[in-house]
């Protein structure tokens, strides 16, 4: 990869490649990013791969995206058919040289341990159409890493063994910690606590230290899987099967645990861009005189203030009302709304948030003390207060519960947020109910987190909800709730 | 690899005091032979206005900094006129017969403009590093005025004229990532995403700030910092918490974590009661 040309090729490939995936990458950042790339030494590959991403990608949510994709497409010069100069060791040779590569954290042999691992006991048969995933688990079970992973920090943890070799740098500092620990013991109770709080730090330590290992090793066994499998079929044949995924376009009700933490990460933006927007469907408030400004213009008339200048319009508080389905059909997302409103509330005044199951709950004090203190607020939390009877939802109730006790305080200032799936296990609806609020408010909003193909099956009855709503919207992943909110500016 | 000038640049920003990976090297050194803004994004306390500060140091430019905030607009990101001033002249010229064309031309003279940063960075006769910090705050109309001055490098008065950079100015913006920047401002500038450094990275930039440190507490106190920040925390330990701290123990004398001493001091790295719960927690100690 280090001629010009098929750098460029390859290049190209990658941006497609990141297009077919949701980056938006312009023809000014593709241009940029091959201009980049004549200026840095092509042989270091973090070096490149630095290049690219700082040119390519402008959202902390894409790297994950980019990462896969350029080790797919710039799998550098080594692969699975080099030399294997760990060919000649025997199964349990190599079993015994890993739990030294992770105790010793050899950073390179790990990495041919990797590759041996992954030649051995993989599974990978050129042409045969394995997924990566099976040959992952295929090399870490062979690889034994929780076994190894225990027996290291067994042999941490006793006293003495490797902590004294490598402190010997230190010797007067240990000969004066020891001297006092020994006067603490005499002193009373508190030595013993001394010195265990030292094993326990220490110890704790020793875990993180060898957990780190592990998890670089792990990297590495994908890492070499990838390089097999790119070296077999081409990058571009990978990629289909790897079905490279952005964080905005996981459906939300069905995320990993590691997407479900790349979505909170994009909440912040969100509930900046609602909050600005909402604030802009209120009333706007009174502008005052801005003294400044006047003088400034009574410039071009020598001095005489002919026009007024005002300061620019403070943000109108608007009323946010979320109401939110928390029961088990939308566990999953209700984790997500709730994160939403913490992040919305600390931007917004007057926000009210009630929960619902077949009962109907404030939880705006829940929310602002959750944001107070930092923490997230679990489904199960929020409904606390939400179930009445059985715990399965109840949309006439919580409905007709909404307008008779809250609706006389909202006004047209207020803007309503529904968020649920409109499944009423079969119950009257009561439509007529949330018309009331409809009528009573500014605006009021649906948001379903079903994808739009389950609407109105089942016990859904979306459709019936829909007319005395000022919008109804599909919001089952990030983009289509950060297009919601865009549409609303327009 | 000693004649990369990626290296080269990671030795000169090292001598700046500012320990780089091979991504941030390569940044620096892409921002300085394009010519390009740097947005630098990122979690609080990885070092991004850090990064600026030692690139003015690095290359030896005076920084100008824009600290942004909600409703900062023109007047105080780009120039403002001294209205006393214009208000006296006015006066002072209303004594003699002056007509009016001279009036005008009297009171829009370059003495009467304040330079607000950036056009402070683009009037400046020498080469200047420009630091736009937390960039995110700007309102959306600010931005766009941002944006305009980054990509001609001019800033226009209507009663002077258009004033055009002299040098191009090196142009770092931080954000917070608390609101969308718009898609423009970010395809105009390289992107760099500083995390928390690996415990090896970590462990070099304490013992480069604290050199008295040893070796081996320096690895364990940025070994400690990385459980931390593992921790669900609602402020995670910043690098530059994690060098006070690394004083600290170095002031007391302590030659290694013990459970004591990190239950005294832990309170250097966490600044919030339940945090300080939590992460005594993690570390088994509570």
């Amino acid at each position: 990869m280090t001629d010009g040309p098929a750098t460029e090729s390859t290049l190209t490939e990658l941006v497609d490649e990141l297009r077919a995936a949701g980056v938006a990458v312009s023809v000014g950042e593709h241009l940029d990013a091959a201009r980049a790339l004549a200026s840095v030494p092509l042989a270091d590959r973090e070096v490149v791969r630095a290049t690219l991403q700082c040119s390519l990608i402008k959202r902390a949510e894409h790297l994950d995206a980019f990462n896969l994709l350029f080790e797919l497409h710039f799998a550098g010069t080594r692969s699975s058919s080099q030399a294997q100069p760990l060919a000649g060791l025997a199964d349990s040779e190599l079993a015994d040289a890993l739990r030294v590569a992770i105790g010793a954290r050899d950073g390179e042999l790990l990495r041919l341990l990797a590759e041996e691992y992954v030649r051995r006991f993989a599974g990978l048969e050129p042409g045969a159409p394995v997924a990566g995933v099976f040959a992952m688990i295929a090399a870490s079970q062979a690889a034994n890493l929780d076994a190894i992973r225990g027996e290291l920090l067994a042999a941490a943890s006793q006293p003495g063994a490797g902590e004294s070799a490598d402190a010997g740098g230190t010797g007067s500092g240990e000969g004066a910690g020891g001297a006092e620990a020994a006067g603490d013991g005499a002193g009373g109770g508190t030595g013993g606590g001394w010195r265990s709080g030292a094993g326990v730090i220490q110890e704790r330590l020793d875990r993180a230290d060898v957990d780190r290992t592990i998890d670089a090793f792990r990297g590495e066994l994908q890492a070499a899987i990838r390089r097999t499998l790119v070296a077999d079929r081409g990058a571009r044949a990978v990629t289909k099967t790897m079905r490279v995924r952005l964080a905005e376009d996981v459906n939300i009700t069905n995320a990993s645990a590691a997407e479900q933490e790349a979505m909170l990460a994009a909440i912040g933006p969100l509930a900046h861009r609602l909050t600005k927007i909402l604030a802009q469907q209120a009333a706007y408030r009174k502008r005052r005189l801005s003294v400044r400004r006047t003088i400034h213009l009574a410039m071009g008339t020598g001095g005489v203030p002919f026009r007024l200048a005002t300061e620019p319009a403070p943000p109108p508080r608007p009323d946010i009302v979320v109401l939110a389905d928390v029961s088990g059909s939308v566990a999953a997302f209700s984790r997500f709304t709730l994160n939403l409103l913490i992040a919305l509330d600390s931007r917004l005044s007057r926000l009210r948030a009630f929960s619902f199951v077949d009962g109907l709950s404030e939880i705006t004090e829940l929310v602002s003390e959750a944001r107070a203190a930092g923490r997230q607020l679990g489904p199960a939390e929020a409904a606390r207060g939400a179930i009445r009877l059985n715990g399965s939802s109840d949309y006439g109730y919580v409905m007709r519960e909404f307008a008779s006790e809250y609706s006389r305080q909202f006004s047209k200032r207020t803007v309503v947020l529904v968020v649920g799936d409109a499944r009423t296990n079969y119950t009257d609806p009561a439509v007529g109910a949330l018309a009331e609020v409809s009528e009573r408010v500014g605006k009021l909003y649906w948001l379903n987190p079903e994808p739009r193909r389950y609407w109105n099956q089942g016990d859904s009855v979306i459709s019936r909800y829909a007319p005395v709503c000022a919008q109804v919207r599909e919001c089952s992943t990030l983009r289509q709730i950060a297009d919601f909110v865009r549409s609303l500016a327009s | 690899m000693a004649d990369s000038p990626i290296d080269d640049m990671r030795e000169r920003l090292r001598g700046a005091g500012y320990l780089a990976d091979a991504a941030t090297g390569t940044v620096v050194h892409l921002a300085t032979a394009l010519g390009k803004p740097v947005l630098i994004e990122g979690p609080a306390g990885t070092g991004k206005t850090q990064l600026a500060k030692s690139v003015a140091i690095m290359t030896g430019k005076p920084l100008i900094r824009l600290q942004c905030y909600e409703g900062l607009d023109e007047s105080k990101a780009i120039y403002e006129w001294d209205y006393r001033r214009q208000l006296l002249q006015l006066q002072l010229l209303q004594g003699s017969s002056a007509d009016a064309s001279l009036t005008a031309a009297g009171i829009f003279g370059e003495e009467f403009l304040l330079s607000r940063p950036l056009l402070a960075a683009i009037r400046s006769d020498q080469p200047v590093v420009l630091l736009v910090d937390e960039v995110d705050r700007l309102d959306t109309e600010a931005e766009a005025l941002l944006l305009e001055v980054l990509s001609e490098y001019q800033v226009s008065v209507p009663e002077l004229g258009t004033v055009t950079a002299r040098h191009v100015p090196q142009v770092f913006l931080t954000s917070n990532n608390t609101r969308d920047l718009s898609e423009a401002l970010k395809r105009r500038c390289l992107y760099l995403h500083l995390g928390y450094p690996s415990v090896e990275l970590e462990a070099e930039i304490v013992r480069l700030h604290v050199p008295e440190l040893s070796v081996h507490l320096a690895e364990e106190i940025a070994s400690l910092v990385a459980v931390l920040r593992g921790a669900d925390l609602k402020k995670p330990p910043s690098i530059s918490e994690t060098v006070d701290w690394a004083r600290t123990l170095l002031a007391l004398g302590a030659a290694e974590l013990t459970g004591e001493v990190t239950r005294q001091t832990l309170s250097v790295l966490l600044k919030y009661e339940r945090d300080i719960g939590a992460g005594l927690a993690e570390l088994s100690l509570a």
